[in-house]
């Protein structure tokens, strides 16, 4: 079969879609849902642009065929903040200055996110292990650390 | 970047109707796909048809009775660092697969697809008509071999990159082969760089180990960035005491030769001996001996040496 209809539900939206056996994840979300906060870096599994919640846990949707997401429950940056309020992460990104051009930030917080929301106290080296897979040409990743450190603490008053 | 070729996906749900479909030509299995979508791109391997084994109960699960442990070849990297039973009693393996790519990657790769995993030189992945890519010709030879065999090689000169096969082959773990009745010692999965003993259709099913009295095991890997990095050398030690005295040692190097490479010397010299400064030092050594490494890559025997060295001392130590 090189035709498939898959149903995903995408930043807890349903969708029911046509896929080629050929097609990503990442080209579905990019250019069939419009989800450009998904970015393409290296295509290749190397760069966690592309990072986002496949049933909860952080994935490469560049290497993830489309027809293998069906069933699945993802989410991507568009789906962090809740009804315009922006996560806590999102919130300590900006208040640390962890942004520069922010190709690598939706992958980063994505990966953050599921780091904070499965290990409420994390140490500093589960923060670098759980962003050993986002690559950040910008800001040296010592701002995204502690941007990740404060949004921690703001999860535990939550 | 899209995969520039179409091809047909299936999902079988049974071992039967998966060793059926990939009797047929132009097939290829797929897991996690970490390894084959970025080829796939790259049009380095265009399959007609993709077989995802996946969706097949023989595939997955982890299991222990106590003697054996079983692990399905579907079974993510990420599965075999979080399990507690692996961590429990076989932390060196649970150490490794923690130590292989990236959190991501990790969710995707599954162990079966680590073990069966194809060769990183960046001339055959550029797609150089190379001997790897149907040419005449290694271009690692005279060029960028910083990354190579250091204990030679026939025409190519690649190595084996799967950080899992070294640890696994250290705890002497044999392949359960969908069609055969024998299981094989996982070793013998390999051939040489990119070449393995299955034949067309057949796919692992499972892969086993037991466990041993009195035995201590550990993994090692040397690379540039402590994130992401493939190993410049890798290491999985098992040493098997009896008091303080070595009953058996495995010693396998990972990324130096085209198949994972035992260091046969190393532990013939070590067996009967005890873990002295002067045993690690000589075992280090005798690990290395014969290398022949390629113009830019003799770096890469120092690494190895310290890499056993420190695995024998850590072993002695805890
Ligand atoms: C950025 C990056 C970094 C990486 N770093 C490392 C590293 O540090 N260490 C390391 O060891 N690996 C590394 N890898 C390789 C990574 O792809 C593997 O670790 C992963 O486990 C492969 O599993 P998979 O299921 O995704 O394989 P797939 O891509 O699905 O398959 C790989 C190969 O195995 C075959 N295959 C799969 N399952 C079976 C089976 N059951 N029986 C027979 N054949 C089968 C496929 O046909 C294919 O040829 C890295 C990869 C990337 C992209
Ligand atoms: S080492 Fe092997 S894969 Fe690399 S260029 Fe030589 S023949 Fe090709
Ligand atoms: S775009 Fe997916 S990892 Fe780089
Ligand atoms: S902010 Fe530019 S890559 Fe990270």
């Amino acid at each position: 079969m090189k035709e498939h209809s898959v149903e995903i539900v995408v930043n807890g939206e349903r969708h029911h879609l046509t896929v080629g056996s050929e097609m990503t994840l990442l080209e579905v979300l990019r250019d069939r849902l419009g989800l450009k906060g998904v970015k393409e870096g290296c295509s290749k599994g190397e760069c966690g642009a592309c990072t986002v919640l496949v049933d909860g846990r952080p994935v490469n949707s560049c290497l993830l065929l489309a027809v293998e997401a069906d069933g699945k429950e993802i989410i991507t940056i568009e789906g962090v903040e809740r009804d315009g309020q922006l996560n806590p992460i999102q919130e300590e990104f900006i208040e640390h200055g962890a942004v520069q051009c922010g190709f690598c930030t939706p992958g980063m917080i994505i990966s953050a996110k599921y780091l904070i929301e499965n290990n409420p106290d994390p140490s500093e080296e589960e923060i670098r292990e759980a962003i050993s897979g986002n690559l950040c040409r910008c800001t040296g990743y010592v701002r995204i650390i502690s941007a990740i450190k404060s949004a921690v603490d703001k999860y535990s008053m939550r | 970047m899209i995969i520039p070729f179409e091809f047909e996906y299936f999902r079988p749900s049974s071992i039967r109707e998966a060793v059926d479909l990939l009797s047929e030509e132009d097939s290829i299995p797929i897991g996690g796909g970490t390894d084959l979508v970025p080829m796939f791109k790259d049009a380095l391997i265009k399959p007609g048809k993709v077989v995802s084994l996946k969706n097949i109960p023989e595939t997955h699960g982890i299991e222990f009775d106590g003697e054996r442990l079983s692990i399905g070849s579907a079974v993510t990297l990420t599965e075999i660092a979080e399990n507690g039973v692996i961590r429990e009693h076989f932390n060196s393996i649970a150490t490794t697969a923690r130590n292989v790519a990236s959190p991501q990657i990790r969710n995707l790769g599954t162990i079966g697809g680590n073990l069966c995993q194809n060769l990183r030189c960046p001339y055959y992945r550029l797609g150089y008509p190379c001997h790897k890519n149907g040419g005449k010709k290694c271009f690692a030879i005279g060029g960028e071999s910083r990354w190579h065999s250091i204990f030679g090689g026939k025409k190519c000169f690649a190595v084996n990159p799967s950080d899992m096969a070294t640890i696994l082959i250290a705890h002497g773990a044999v392949l359960e082969i969908a069609g055969r009745n024998d299981t094989i010692p996982l070793e013998e999965l390999y051939e040489g760089p990119g070449e393995l003993s299955l034949k067309k259709g057949e796919i692992i099913t499972r892969i086993y180990l037991e466990r041993r009295e009195n035995s201590k095991a550990i993994f090692m890997k040397f690379r540039l960035r402590g994130s992401i990095d493939f190993a410049l050398v890798s290491t999985g030690i098992r040493i098997d005491f009896d008091g303080n005295e070595i009953e058996d040692a495995s010693i396998i190097l990972g990324s130096v030769y085209g198949t994972p490479y035992r260091a046969i010397n190393s532990e013939e010299f070590l067996k009967g001996n005890t873990l002295t400064d002067t045993a690690i030092t000589k075992a280090s050594e005798l690990a290395v001996e014969g290398a022949k490494p390629l113009k830019k890559n003799k770096y890469k025997v120092k690494i190895a040496k310290t890499l056993v060295k420190r695995g024998l001392e850590t072993l002695r130590g805890g």
